[in-house]
């Protein structure tokens, strides 16, 4: 199997060669038998390096230690899931998982456009194909997932502890579905721009795509949070890790690229820019993948070799000279008639959103890459933590906050001052009233929680301005249509799935600040030295410690758990069981922590040390208020963004009644 | 030969029919697409704008009704924007019959 | 527009201002575990108020005797720059080519928000500009009266059908 997994591996990359070359040589030279040839290598690439996936995860299932990545990943204490899972616990694996879903997607888009836009599609496939043959270059040159041992050994070094929890099933995919995903718009970017069919036609046929790959990526970042906060056991969710980062930056830039295609969409303009901004969206992904893989940056993220640095960083370069080469030599097919209604426009304030947007990228960047330059100009070392980006992002987030309030009450085209001083009236109140009402509640002593008060105010805000939108929305529909109020909200919804789906998306992110604001600010944290029958208190709980008991997990892993009874006002509401975990041949053991979650605050135990001989021990414990709403909010923006993606009938006729209208009056210029 | 490279065989073969039957099948030498028509180009680009224009008209009564803008501006920016849909509709009228005329021209030539 | 000059170098100073004092924690000793990185052999890469690893605790325990023989949170901050070099501090120093990590981003923003007034300037055309050209398109067409006449119904019937 293992043979035959290589094998599918060479034959991918062969077939990826004849399919990039085969499909230029198509459509430049305008002929359909090589079209005919080359479109059927996106299903046979997608299809060996299927093979070659499953025999990698049948190597991993049924414990194949002769293949040197299975061994170093797995062994044969570890259960289905984490087999499974180890398939992308290192380098090797994750750029084979990564090929996976590219040429998946390759897939996908080749069925979606089995019959359309042959203009664009040949060329468009060699960029998706020219990526594909990168991956798929490293996995038989260089990373060959089946290098084999000669004399195999009995057992393997399993996964990594940390990387043992379920999170790893559902994180990595998930990031990767997006990352991934932006290959796509880009894709038809490039050959918009090699074609010369620059008007919004790649936006339109690609938006679904960057929408989902912005709903994965975000939602990945998420996941990798809730995954740290139950895992890394130091009480937080978000530690502006390089590789973090590298997630965050093309999110924020994929973010900035779906507010200002719609003025493109709407106005024919800003061509350059949301060309610009895909093709950095995309640029991002690859640096990510740069920075995880370079061990340039040290990293929490960094569990095993990585030696593709500087490979990625070529590649890079190669991309970014090719997208900016192409941009300025399109540049006078670009520049289209840019002209604005007003100052007081939806347009200018996305304008606004952008910059903003950009700004947090850009010192998201400028963080990450700092310790390079610093080093490379005054040959100093220097570490830029997570301080440095509180201190900065934290001020341009609370500008993007106010934005998202302001931008839905502003109208498209021109918006008149009378009126939107009229529409800022209730929410304002509504911010000062919970500033007032807030006041009295919560501390004021430090620059922290200064901003916390201030998030909170403008959170008011925000949800204030967007009920109102949806509120005033559904009472013009009834009389219109003359509804019920209910009915009406539900159609008015359902007519306009983009902008209501989108300020639903508002609502959880709204949701996800005031949750950073509260958890960063007024969590408590004590750590104590306890003998058994003792008590810690924190904040209202009180914690009893009843005693350690030890469990054999298995032959390899051996688990110490301490029983806590956790009281509130003098009653029992809670067991807390917080363990670490031994492994063999790890020197440090994992805490697993023991969380009791509500909408309120979190109690987090940890048990940090402990004595077998009396069974005394020390834990850690924090509270932290709001970390819960991080994860409502996640959920409201899937729920959004599910609004968003749903398929619009009324759009599905129009572009119907387009094709036939064009069919009927022109002669037919495609095949 | 074991059971293995009977299978890489099968891959092999897959690749060179897949791929190679097309060159020499019956459309060898035919053109994948027809010379851009620029008039066709224009008129679809002119369709999703005169759409996007007309969803502007739309939306901009909904702002209205929906207390964004006066009285005074809303009829400013209707009468804008009809003007623009009114020229997009002209533009596409031209080119409808431009479309109408090549395509009897060239039904002629066939039959 | 005057008044935007105004609110963006407002709300600049504002985030300079906000972006300048350190400030997270209120105890001495989470300011400095805030402050440094925690330096164990397995480069965990974590600000030592985050990390649980045996090398903190150590760290830890150092910090609070210092901080009772009465040092204060710079000398002892001091010390660990002493012995571990710049890479020990969690940010930049703000002077010298470190400031150059706080300031570019604000500056970014800041000249960001200039271009974008200008590109505004630049497409947001006088309204008598915008009225002065309307005429001109619309003389260039044919029996303006009728056709226009038919193009208003034929808009609204169109407007009709989008909704349907």
């Amino acid at each position: 199997m293992n043979d035959l997994g290589e094998f599918a591996l060479q034959l991918a990359f062969a077939t990826t060669l004849y399919g990039c070359v085969c499909y230029i040589m198509a459509a430049r030279g305008n002929r359909i038998d090589l079209y005919l040839s080359a479109d059927k290598t996106p299903l046979l690439v997608w299809g060996f390096v299927m093979v070659a996936s499953i025999c990698l995860w049948k190597a991993f299932l049924t414990n194949d230690f002769s293949v040197e990545y299975v061994w170093a990943y797995s062994n044969t204490q570890q259960n289905f899931f984490y087999k499974f899972a180890s398939f992308w616990g290192g380098q090797k694996g994750s750029l084979l998982f990564w090929t996976l879903i590219l040429t998946s997607y390759m897939a996908v888009v080749h069925y979606q456009n089995r019959t359309r836009n042959l203009m664009l599609v040949p060329y468009a496939m060699t960029v998706m194909l020219v990526m594909t043959l990168f991956f798929l270059g490293l996995l038989n040159f260089s990373t060959n997932p089946f290098e084999r041992i000669p004399l195999p050994p009995e057992d393997g070094r399993g996964l990594n502890p940390l990387l043992q929890n379920y999170w790893m099933v559902i994180h990595p995919p998930t990031l990767y579905f997006g990352y991934v995903g932006f290959t796509v718009p880009f894709a038809f970017a490039i050959a918009a721009l090699i074609t010369k069919n620059l008007d919004d036609g790649w936006i339109r046929l690609t938006r679904k795509w960057a929408l989902i790959s912005w709903f994965f990526l975000a939602m990945g970042n998420l996941f990798g949070a809730q995954w740290a906060y139950v895992e890394l056991g130091w009480g937080g969710y978000w530690a502006w890790d390089p590789v973090e980062n590298a997630a965050f930056m093309p999110l924020i830039v994929a973010t900035a690229y779906l507010h200002s295609v719609m003025i493109q969409e709407k106005k024919d303009m800003m061509k350059v820019w949301n060309m610009s901004l895909i093709l950095l969206t995309f640029v991002m992904t690859i640096f990510g993948t740069f920075i995880t893989r370079s061990g340039l940056i040290q990293s929490v993220h960094t569990f095993d070799e990585a030696t593709l640095g500087f490979i990625f960083l070529g590649f890079l370069v190669v991309i970014v000279a090719f997208c900016v080469f192409l941009i300025v030599k399109r540049l006078p097919l670009l520049k289209g008639k840019n002209e604005l209604d007003s100052f007081l426009s939806r347009e200018s304030s996305f304008l606004f959103n952008n910059l903003v947007l950009l700004g947090i990228g850009f010192a998201t960047f400028w963080g990450t890459v700092f310790p390079i330059l610093s080093e490379a100009v005054r040959g100093v070392k220097i570490t830029v933590g997570p301080p440095f980006y509180n201190q900065v992002n934290v001020p341009i987030g609370l500008a993007l906050l106010a934005l998202i309030g302001i931008g839905p009450i502003i109208a498209w085209r021109r918006a008149t001052f009378s009126n939107l001083r009229k529409s800022f009236l209730k929410p304002l109140t509504v911010m000062l009233v919970a500033g007032v009402a807030l006041f009295p509640m919560v501390p004021l002593s430090s620059k922290s929680e200064i901003y916390t008060y201030i998030t909170f105010m403008l959170c008011a805000f925000v949800v204030t301005t967007i009920v109102i939108e949806f509120y005033k929305g559904s009472k013009a529909r009834m009389s219109l249509h003359g509804g019920t109020f209910i009915q009406e909200l539900g159609s008015l919804v359902w007519r306009n799935k983009r902008r209501y789906g989108g300020y639903t998306v508002h609502l959880g992110v709204v949701l996800i600040f005031a949750g950073i604001a509260g958890s960063s600010s007024y969590s408590v944290e004590t750590q104590k030295h306890i003998q058994k029958g003792e008590t810690i208190e924190i904040a209202d709980f009180e914690l009893l410690y009843n005693g350690l008991g030890v469990t054999e997990q298995s032959n390899i892993k051996t688990r110490v758990i301490a029983t806590l009874d956790v009281l509130k006002n003098g009653k029992k509401i809670w067991v807390s069981h917080p363990e670490k975990e031994f492994y063999k041949e790890q020197n440090q053991p994992v805490s697993e922590v023991s969380l009791l979650s509500t909408w309120k605050e979190d109690l987090y135990v940890i048990l940090a040390d402990f004595n077998p001989d009396d069974e005394s021990a020390t834990f850690k414990i924090h509270v932290n208020p709001m970390v819960s709403w991080l994860w409502y909010g996640q959920w409201i923006m899937a729920f959004g963004t599910i609004i968003c993606m749903w398929p619009d009938r009324q759009e599905q006729r129009r572009r119907l009644e387009r094709m036939k209208k064009q069919q009927a009056i022109f002669v037919a210029a495609q095949e | 030969m074991n059971f293995v490279h009977f299978i890489e065989l099968l891959f092999i073969l897959m690749i060179l029919i897949l791929v190679g039957l097309p060159l020499f099948g019956k459309y060898s030498g035919k053109r994948l697409f027809s010379d851009p028509d620029a008039n066709l180009e224009e008129y679809k680009h002119l369709q999703v704008r005169k759409e996007e224009v007309l969803l502007s008209i739309k939306e901009l009564e909904f702002d209205f009704k929906t207390d964004k803008l006066s009285q005074v501006d809303y009829d400013e920016m209707r009468a804008k924007l009809e003007r623009e849909a009114v020229g997009i509709l002209e533009r596409m009228d031209g080119l409808e019959k431009l479309g109408r005329k090549t395509k009897k021209s060239a039904a002629q030539v066939s039959t | 527009m005057k008044h935007f000059r105004f609110i963006l170098a407002g709300i600049f100073i504002v985030a300079l201002c906000l972006a300048s004092n350190p400030a997270w924690s209120a105890t001495v000793l989470g300011d400095i575990e805030n402050a440094v990185m925690c330096k164990c052999d397995d480069k965990c890469g974590k600000v030592l108020i985050n990390c649980n690893c045996d090398t903190s605790e150590k760290t830890r325990t150092e910090i609070l005797k210092q901080l009772e023989s009465g040092l204060t949170k710079e000398q002892i901050i001091q010390t660990f720059v002493d012995k571990y070099g710049e890479t020990v501090l969690s940010a930049p120093t703000k002077e010298g080519f470190n400031l150059m990590a706080w300031v570019t981003p604000f500056a970014m923003i800041l000249g960001g928000g200039l271009g974008i007034r200008k590109l505004l300037q630049v497409w947001i055309k006088p309204k008598g500009e915008a009225t002065a050209e309307k005429p001109a398109s619309e003389s260039s067409e044919i029996s303006k009266e009728d056709s226009l006449g038919g193009y208003s119904n034929r808009l609204k019937n169109e407007l009709d059908r989008l909704e349907s």
